[in-house]
């Protein structure tokens, strides 16, 4: 099966070779060669490329050591990130979350004092069921954190002798940016997920602004709710 | 060389377009060596690889197009051809894939029929009505490419390679990537087809020599 007559067996095939001969007859190697030898000179000489056997394998040893690298590697936490978490009151119930937004609001103005530039306000759930509340704290060190939390405890009835904890967390916030809105203290309400990161960076150029920061899904709609 | 290594740079290469324009500093004389070595390789095969392009554009500009595309883009490819004595296959691999993509893109020259065709056998008057006279040239390649643009990409490559390109069957069949026995089916398949198209007499100017017709249809 491997045997095949070249030669043309019909007119359309003798044709196609005349005018596919009449065609090579007429091209001219050595014009073809000057012209080619000035376009060739003005490439770059061709690069040896990677069989793409060899790209795959370099790929997934890159990975692996990268993996083996960065599996042992400690990440520093922010010096300037706090994470406070202390108990909420046995009856508090999601529906207050902006009750105690506000709370955390009207102590936040002593946190701008020490360097504060934002309050995340977050809660979850623990095991037992008690809510614990979380909140991250940019521009402030341990202890001044640990001092204003102490204070504002004695200062609210219902969290009175609750015990504290104060972490630097990897990323200071347990929710993500569209979880939330960002509240200025100054008056501005910001409910846009753009202008929570516009709020944080105005901070950073003037950190005696406090941006509180709360969960979305509990606060939009309730602002009316805010009591200072 | 395996079949695969020269056929996959090739496809690579017709594949990603116009050779690499990147910057890469090298030696004067080593990129005149390589130069040189590439076109002593190309020149033996580049009446073939025009005639090839003229012939399936069917147009001579669009063939010259075509070809130094082709040089362009196998020259920056060239490191990837290991064997140097399957030249000739690798560039028409590449050409190939070029006219493949070209045509996908329809950057080749718009050619408009002057006229409908409705039976095989009237791609004769329809087409004569581009030139005057059947015997030139011009007239004929646009006969020849009307004829084979009714067959499959694959049948139309096949018959050309084997044909007047004067490739055997193996080394048609290391351009394509097919079997042997594929291109051979294919050849004869686009044989057949041809045959239909265009019959005994349709073109007085044409003679087949009794010994030239193979006893295969």
């Amino acid at each position: 099966m491997t045997e095949f007559n070249t030669n043309p067996a019909n007119q359309a095939e003798k044709l196609i070779s005349d005018v596919f001969g009449a065609l090579e007859h007429e091209a001219d190697p050595t014009i073809a060669r000057l012209r080619f030898e000035n376009k060739l000179a003005l490439r770059p000489k061709p690069r040896r490329r990677m069989n793409t056997t060899i790209k795959v394998l370099a790929f997934l040893t890159g990975l692996l050591l990268l993996a083996s690298w960065a599996g042992s590697r400690n990440f520093s936490p922010w010096d300037d990130g706090q994470l406070i978490t202390f108990r909420a009151p046995v009856d508090f119930v999601p529906s207050e979350y902006p009750h105690w937004m506000a709370i955390f609001a009207n102590h936040s103005a002593e946190l701008s004092d020490v360097g504060g530039h934002s309050l995340v306000v977050d809660y979850s759930q623990g095991r037992d069921g008690r809510y614990y509340f979380q909140l991250g704290i940019i521009g402030i060190n341990y202890t001044e954190a640990s001092s204003w939390v102490r204070k504002m405890l004695n200062d609210v009835p219902e969290l009175n002798d609750e015990s504290f904890t104060v972490t630097q967390p990897l990323l200071p916030y347990r929710v993500s940016v569209n979880e939330m809105i960002a509240f200025n203290l100054f008056g501005d309400t910001y409910s846009e997920e753009q202008k929570v990161m516009q709020a944080w960076r105005a901070a950073g150029e003037q950190p005696r602004v406090i941006f509180l920061v709360a969960k979305t899904k509990d606060y939009q709609g309730k602002v009316s709710e805010l009591i200072y | 060389m395996h079949t695969d290594d020269m056929t996959s740079g090739a496809k690579q290469a017709g594949a990603t377009g116009h050779a690499d324009t990147g910057r890469t500093k090298v030696g004067r004389p080593a990129q005149q060596a390589l130069q040189q070595e590439f076109l002593d390789l190309l020149m033996p095969v580049y009446p073939r690889a025009l005639a090839y392009s003229q012939t399936i554009t069917g147009s001579l500009m669009d063939g010259e197009d075509l070809v130094s595309d082709t040089v362009l883009s196998a020259y920056s490819r060239f490191d990837s051809l290991r064997s140097r004595d399957r030249f000739n296959e690798w560039f028409f691999a590449i050409l190939l894939n070029r006219f493949r993509n070209l045509r996908n893109r329809d950057k080749l020259r718009p050619f408009k029929l002057v006229a409908e065709l409705g039976r095989s056998f009237n791609i004769f008057e329809a087409t004569a009505r581009v030139s005057g006279d059947p015997a030139e040239l011009g007239y004929q390649l646009t006969l020849v490419k009307e004829l084979l643009s009714r067959l499959k990409p694959r049948e139309r490559d096949v018959i050309l390679l084997l044909g007047p390109a004067g490739f055997t069957p193996a080394e048609v069949s290391r351009i394509q990537g097919v079997s042997e026995r594929a291109v051979i089916q294919l050849a004869y398949r686009a044989r057949r087809r041809l045959k239909k198209m265009l019959p005994e007499g349709a073109l007085p100017f044409l003679s087949v020599p009794a010994d030239e017709v193979s006893g295969h249809d």
